[in-house]
């Protein structure tokens, strides 16, 4: 057989399709290098892919929490919510429930402001129950003995109420009175005992003239503010 | 650094079908060519993964080492492959019945021929027309200058031709 350079070395370009069989080499592969993973089921597993998977942990928390934190009474996810503030409540002293119910009840009065049609009523009576709970919560403290924040706080919070209960109403929105009347009957209760009590002391001129302006402002009906200017003057 | 076990899994990739080939194409048995080709990635991965600053040209480090197993793996056997590069290799005037198998084909001829011209011709003949090395690579690998890698391949072609005509 003759053949010209050319021929040959397409001949020889022809044993190329001398090959290992697939399976030995990655046999060998195996044996030499240990054992390749060569599907992920867990890529965030990867360091490359941490930052992503505690990212996407962060983000899905902070999400499913806004979720939740916009929720309104009547919202599935409001039962998470509510948990969420019963679980507060549990940590929260016999003195200062009173303030923290108020503080509930306010935030669904302002909830009131945004909540579509559907959530109003049951807004409402959650609004109530808080008013509920803060009165039962009031009517058990003995203001005598109760911290100054604690008073101020409740103070603040009853103040807040009105406004946001203004504001609802405003807007169209009727609360109702039995709740919150409870609540001003048992706040009215607290000031006259504080009245009477400051009567049977013996006071001096200034107190003299802090209790004819307490019991004004009683008069009026303003017991949140009768109560702020008694703190005031401690 | 990377990962030495993944970057050695790449050159382990790219140079596995030629070192197949090579030690095949020396040896002549896929079983003997398969251990010889274990043991050359093995010898290179361990001192890969000791330092791999150690291996400047992994492919040239890979074909030195397998060169070196085939030549240790005929001197097992009692038959001396290597020659002098001056020498004319010992051709077997009467080819088994494997090799007459082969030469029915044009390939399979090309092949046994190759197989038993000296070493240095097959090399050069393989490195250059087979895994495209370019002269410059071939003549490194050889311990040649250029020119003489050119003046070696065109003697490996013309004996490479020669020994075809005659089987």
């Amino acid at each position: 057989m003759t053949l010209t350079d050319k021929e040959l070395i397409g001949k020889i370009k022809e044993l190329r399709h001398i090959e290992p069989k697939k399976e030995w080499v990655s046999f060998n592969k195996k044996s030499l290098l240990g054992e390749e993973p060569s599907i992920m089921f867990f890529p965030y597993l990867k360091p490359a892919f941490a930052f992503l998977a505690v990212a996407f942990v962060l983000c899905g928390t902070t999400l499913g929490y806004s979720f939740v934190k916009s929720s309104l009474p009547g919202d599935v996810l409001y039962v998470l919510r509510k948990t969420v503030h019963e679980g507060q409540a549990i940590f929260v002293s016999d003195d200062e429930k009173s303030a923290f119910q108020l503080g509930l009840a306010n935030d669904r009065l302002q909830d009131l402001a945004t909540a579509p049609i559907k959530n109003v009523g049951p807004t409402i009576d959650e609004f109530q129950a808080n008013m509920l709970e803060a009165a039962k919560s009031l009517s058990k403290m003995d203001i005598s003995t109760s911290s100054v924040e604690t008073i101020q706080k409740i103070v603040e919070e009853t103040k807040k109420l009105e406004e946001n209960k203004q504001k609802a109403e405003s807007l169209g929105v009727f609360i109702g009175e039995d709740k919150t009347a409870e609540f001003e009957n048992i706040f009215k209760a607290i000031v006259a005992n504080l009245i009477s009590d400051l009567e049977n002391r013996t006071l001096d001129e200034e107190k003299t003239d802090l209790l004819v302006r307490i019991k004004e402002l009683f008069d009026q009906a303003k017991y949140s503010d009768a109560l702020e200017l008694y703190l005031i003057n401690q | 650094m990377a990962n030495p076990r993944k970057e050695f899994s790449k050159i382990y990739d790219k140079y596995i079908s030629k070192i197949y080939r090579f030690v095949f194409l020396k040896v002549n048995s896929e079983d003997v060519t398969q251990d010889l080709c274990s043991e050359t990635f093995t010898k290179c991965w361990e001192i890969y993964k000791e330092d791999c600053n150690k291996i400047e040209n992994p492919g040239a480090f890979l074909y030195r080492i397998a060169r070196n197993l085939v030549t240790d793996y005929y001197r097992s056997r009692g038959r001396v492959q290597i020659v002098s590069p001056d020498s004319l290799p010992i051709a077997d005037p009467s080819p088994g019945i494997e090799q007459k198998a082969n030469l029915d084909s044009d390939i399979g001829q090309v092949r046994v021929v190759l197989a038993d011209l000296k070493e240095e011709y097959q090399n050069a003949i393989i490195w250059h027309y087979l895994d495209d090395l370019p002269i410059q690579e071939v003549a490194r690998m050889l311990g040649k200058s250029e020119q003489t890698t050119r003046v070696t391949l065109h003697r490996a072609l013309k004996a490479l031709k020669d020994r075809i005509k005659q089987a």
